[in-house]
Parts: structure tokens; sequence; C-alpha cells
């Protein structure tokens, strides 16, 4: 296991905001602090050369998790080890092998081209001439980034600056990449490039991924795994497949008729949509499977036209918040 | 130690090349703003030429003499100014978050913060404090043995010390207090007092606080009524020795409260 999290948690002091008349003035003098817990006895563990998507709502606990695995915060208690090192306490040694990348904020140097950023990294990470060499060649080929290399970093379009910041953070070679929401304002076609790679680069380096973002269609093409988390506390940790089945077992089928649609009634599916000459119907996979219900439809009715519909990976991680606000409520 | 000593420097000097150079991108500016320092400079200076004048001597200070405390100031300052000064600007990086990247790369946090500028304003301070200064020398017929610019250039070393501390120790109350902005206007404000005039001309709490609490009376005054074998303010004459003293210990007091300030910052992320 390169990444292991045992209970781990993190509280913060936070000042306590005062309501109702002159609120402002009496925030002032207080220093009244209470506790806000953002990340509550979590505990997972990944494996070398994994590609691991980590999702959750704003405030949930994503950027504190990264922040505790990269050494940037102390934990308030609980257990982690990354590459057999405990991050807040082994800092420097962990930074030469891991890369971070916060797509909010650039690594880079803002008003010098970026060349002369990955000059001062390999200065910085004391990377042999040989390795530089070499990664940059690799860079090149899979991000071109030739042509931009000579522009100063506030010049480029934010693709361009993703991919001068992927390959500031992969320049030492590191085995573990923490990408904190990396495709942030970035393009379509810019994040197609991003993600083959993502593969690329893993597939060749085994580099292990651990990516946060809110494009889940970035986690869905890149990692088989997920986890989501929510207040503080993972509600699922699993692979992207399987969270399919067990929250989502529904599709829909959509059904084009020739002629005006006819009544309709079969008992494992439900009808959802009725409009013109088509219809649709959910139904569970688990009691009926696709080619049986198409079978019964076609010999009952005058089918023109069948397709069936996957659920979004977004409607399903919504499905799942929600499903967790449930849960709680019960709870309490 | 030693090796990571070069190590450190060697680095620091790459990254003051990259804020060297990321400053020459705006060439105006820098040329706009190094003379804006110089006429500055010589507008306050001549403020002080005016009172002078009138009184022919200021607490016991001839004008050339006041001078020479201006241009020492102004050469402790000017080297703080080209490669400190943005400690005041500590705070917007701890607000801004930027430490998080700062401490995910293999290099001490400081060097990286420090190297992340240079500010031209300085230079024009180096041109005009270099020239206030031998003017002065020249006007009060000084003749200083090597013995005594050794003095002096401890002296200005060690007012460079002290002026960066304490920029350096107020910044880093940000780490506690979100922001510190006014807390240095209000020792900008003082300094100035400091570098026009001799505390001679202020009440005995002044002269105490400049001396014991906010002790910028080491950057210039002490050292120079040493230099000029004037009685200080205070009549203790020991005083006139004691800058680097002092520079030593803002220095061990500033590496404290950032030390506290960043492992405070590591565990509450600002």
């Amino acid at each position: 296991m390169i990444i292991q999290v045992r209970e781990l948690s993190k509280h913060f002091k936070v000042p306590v905001r005062k309501e109702g008349r002159f609120a402002a003035v009496r925030n002032l003098f207080s220093f009244e602090r209470t506790s806000k817990v953002a990340v509550d006895g979590i505990t997972f563990a990944i494996e070398k050369g994994e590609m691991v998507g980590y999702v959750g709502p704003n405030g949930a606990g994503k950027s504190t998790t990264i922040k505790m695995l990269t050494g940037i915060l102390v934990p308030t208690s609980g257990e982690v080890e990354v590459d057999g090192l405990i991050p807040h306490r082994d800092r420097k040694r962990l930074a030469y092998r891991i890369g971070v990348v916060f797509g909010q904020k650039t690594q880079l140097w803002w008003d010098v081209p970026v060349i002369e950023s990955l000059r001062l990294l390999k200065e910085i990470y004391k990377i042999p001439m040989s390795t530089y060499e070499t990664n940059l060649e690799l860079f090149n080929d899979m991000l071109d980034l030739h042509e931009f290399q000579d522009t100063p970093v506030r010049q480029l379009s934010l693709g361009q600056r993703m991919r001068s910041d992927l390959v500031a953070v992969l320049l030492h070679s590191p085995d573990i990449l923490f990408l904190d929401e990396p495709t942030i304002g970035v393009d379509v076609v810019a994040k197609d490039r991003f993600r083959s790679f993502l593969q690329q680069l893993n597939e060749e380096r085994q580099v292990t991924v651990l990516l946060t973002t809110h494009d889940l269609s970035d986690i869905e093409k890149v990692c088989e795994r997920m986890m989501i988390i929510d207040e503080g506390r993972i509600i699922y940790d699993g692979a992207i497949a399987d969270m399919k089945e067990r929250i989502m077992p529904y599709r829909v089928l959509v059904v084009d008729f020739a002629d005006n649609v006819p009544h309709i009634e079969i008992d494992q599916a439900e009808l959802i949509e009725r409009k013109n000459r088509r219809i649709r119907l959910r139904f569970d996979r688990r009691q009926i499977s696709a080619s049986a219900l198409i079978t019964e439809l076609v010999a009952r009715y005058p089918v023109r036209d069948i397709s069936i519909e996957e659920p979004e990976i977004e409607t399903i991680v919504r499905e799942i918040y929600e499903h967790s606000a449930v849960v709680e409520r019960l709870e309490d | 130690m030693i090796e990571s000593l070069r190590e450190s420097l060697h680095l620091y000097f790459k990254f003051i090349g990259i804020a060297i150079r990321s400053r020459l991108e705006y060439r105006s500016d820098f040329l706009v703003g190094t003379v804006g320092i110089i006429i500055l400079n010589a507008v306050n200076l001549s403020l002080t030429w005016v009172m002078v004048s009138r009184f022919h001597v200021l607490a016991g200070w001839q004008f050339w003499e006041i001078v020479m405390l201006y241009g020492m100031w102004l050469l402790s300052h000017s080297i703080y100014a080209v490669f400190f000064w943005h400690l005041s600007t500590l705070e917007d990086d701890i607000l801004h978050g930027r430490f998080d990247q700062y401490l995910v790369r293999p290099c001490s946090v400081l060097l990286q913060f420090l190297g992340r500028e240079v500010n031209y304003m300085g230079v024009g301070d180096v041109f005009f404090a270099t020239a206030a200064f031998s003017l002065a020398y020249r006007n009060l017929g000084l003749d200083w043995a090597a013995g005594q610019w050794i003095f002096f250039v401890v002296a200005v070393l060690s007012g460079t010390v002290i002026e960066t501390c304490i920029a350096w120790i107020i910044g880093s109350l940000s780490f506690w207090i979100g922001r510190s902005r006014s807390v240095f206007w209000l020792s900008m404000r003082l300094k100035m007092l400091n570098q026009n005039y001799p505390i001679d001309v202020f009440g005995q709490g002044f002269r105490i606080f400049v001396t014991g609490f906010l002790p910028i009376a080491f950057m210039n005054y002490y050292p120079l009524t040493q230099l000029l074998g004037k009685p200080n303010a205070l009549g203790i004459a020991a005083l006139g020795f004691l800058s680097p003293v002092v520079a030593g210990i803002l220095l061990a007091l500033g590496s404290l409260v950032w030390r506290k300030g960043l492992a405070g910052y590591t565990s509450s992320g600002s």
C-alpha cells in the first residue's frame, strides 16, 4: 500500500460569528472559537499504480485530506502514511516523491517563461541532468510543451498553464501525483488531452494518482476506483462500475413507435415519460433483462426504434449525496 | 551544516535570478520607480534642511551630521528594501494560501518566500544613500581609520538585520491575526521619524521606546554617535556598540515567532 490512512480526522478552530444587532462590531471584539470538523475519521488505502477519483461537494473535506496526505496540514488525530513516510513529519523527504497540482493556483513563476521555472525546479529538486532531459523530452512529446515553453506564464491559456503545471510537478519523476481540481476552467479539448496524458503516464511509469475534481467525467474516464466524501466522512469507496450496479441498477429504455403510442402495460417496467411517438421506460436490471423487455415490447406493440440510456455518473453521485442525507436524518 | 548552507545560498541566488528577470519584464515601471524614490528622498531630506537652516543646530546636531544620520539609515534600509521588502506582504501569502506551494517542495519555506521577489524601489535608495553619505562625510571633514570603517559596515549591516527582523516579526503576526499591515505601517511611521531626526529632539519616553521596544535607534543613531564622538540621548556610552547584539537578539526572536507561526499554519491551514 503506497497510501495508508486510518481513522484520520482534522478539526479546525473557527471564530464564532455573531448575528443580530451590531454583529460586525461584536465580531471584532469576540475571541470565542468553536471547533469545526473538516475530516471525520476516514480510513482508506491506495495501492501503487492505482488511479483514484476523490469527489464530494464543496467543503466536504477533499482538499483537507489532500493537504494532510502531502504534509501541508498536521492531522488532529489518526494515522497517515504515504510511501512509508509520515507526511507532516517528513515533509521535505516526501516532497521528492510526490507531485501536487492545485488547479486554482499555478506553481510556476508568473512573469518568466515556462522553461525558466522548469530550470529552477531542476535545482530545487536536485534533478540530474540526464533525468531532466529525458523527462522534458517525454513531456514535450505528450503535451507539446515546446509550443509555449518560451512564453511567460501570465500569457498562457488555462489549458497551456495546466499542461505546464503538470510538467512542473512531474519533472522529478514522483511516484505519487495529487491533483486537486486540475481541470478547473479548462476547455473540452484540453481536458481530453489531460486524461489521455494521465493514462499514458500511469501505464508507462506506474504513477499512483489521487484526483479530485468537480467534473465527474474526468474521473469516469481516468479512474477505475472512486471515493466519495461528504461532511468529512467517506460514504462510498469502490469500483466505479460496481457503484453503477449498486446505486443505479436502473436503465431507461427509449422506445419510438411508428404510429400513435398505444396504451402500454408491462409489469416489470415503469413508464416515466410519454411524448409524441416516444416513451421512456425505467426498469430494474435485477428484475428483467433489457433483451427480455425488448422482446416483449416488440411482440406486443408496433415498435419502430429502441435505445438504452446508461445512467450518468453525475446522477449517481447526486443520488448518493441525497441518500447519505436521508441516512443521517434517520440516525438523528 | 556548512554544506546545507552552501546549498541554500546557491538556491537563494537562483530564486533571486528569476525574481530579477521577472522585474525586468516591466522595464518602465522599474525606471519610474527608481527615479521616483530618489526624488522622494531628496524632498524628504530638504524638509530637514529647511528646518535646520533656521536653527543651524538641532538638539546639538549640525545639518551635515543629520544628513549622515539619514544616509546611514537609508543605506541599511536600502538593502532591506531590495531583498526583504516583501516581508511586509507576508500576510498576502498566508491569506491566499501560497504557503501550500512552498510546503510541498523539498526546500525551506523561508528561503522560497524570501527568494520570491526583489524590489527595485530599493535601488533608488542605494544611489541616494551613497550620495548623501559621501557628501556628509566630505562636508564634516571626516577621516576614518580602517577600524572605524569596519565598525561602520558592521553597523549598517546590523541596521539591515534589525529592520528586516522587525518586518519579519510583524509579518509573522499574520499567522495569528490574519492581517498585520496596520501594525506594519505604524512601525514605518516611527522609523521615518528616526530616519530624519536624532532622537535627542524627542522626549524621554520616545527615546526609551526606540531603544528598548522597537529598537530602530540602533539602525543609525547609536552607532553614529559613537563614530562622531557625540554623547547619546540616554547617556549610556555602551549603546553605541550594541547594534550587532540587538540584531542578533531580533534574529533569534524572529526565527522563534516564524517557527511558531508556521507550525500553527500547518495545523490550521489559515
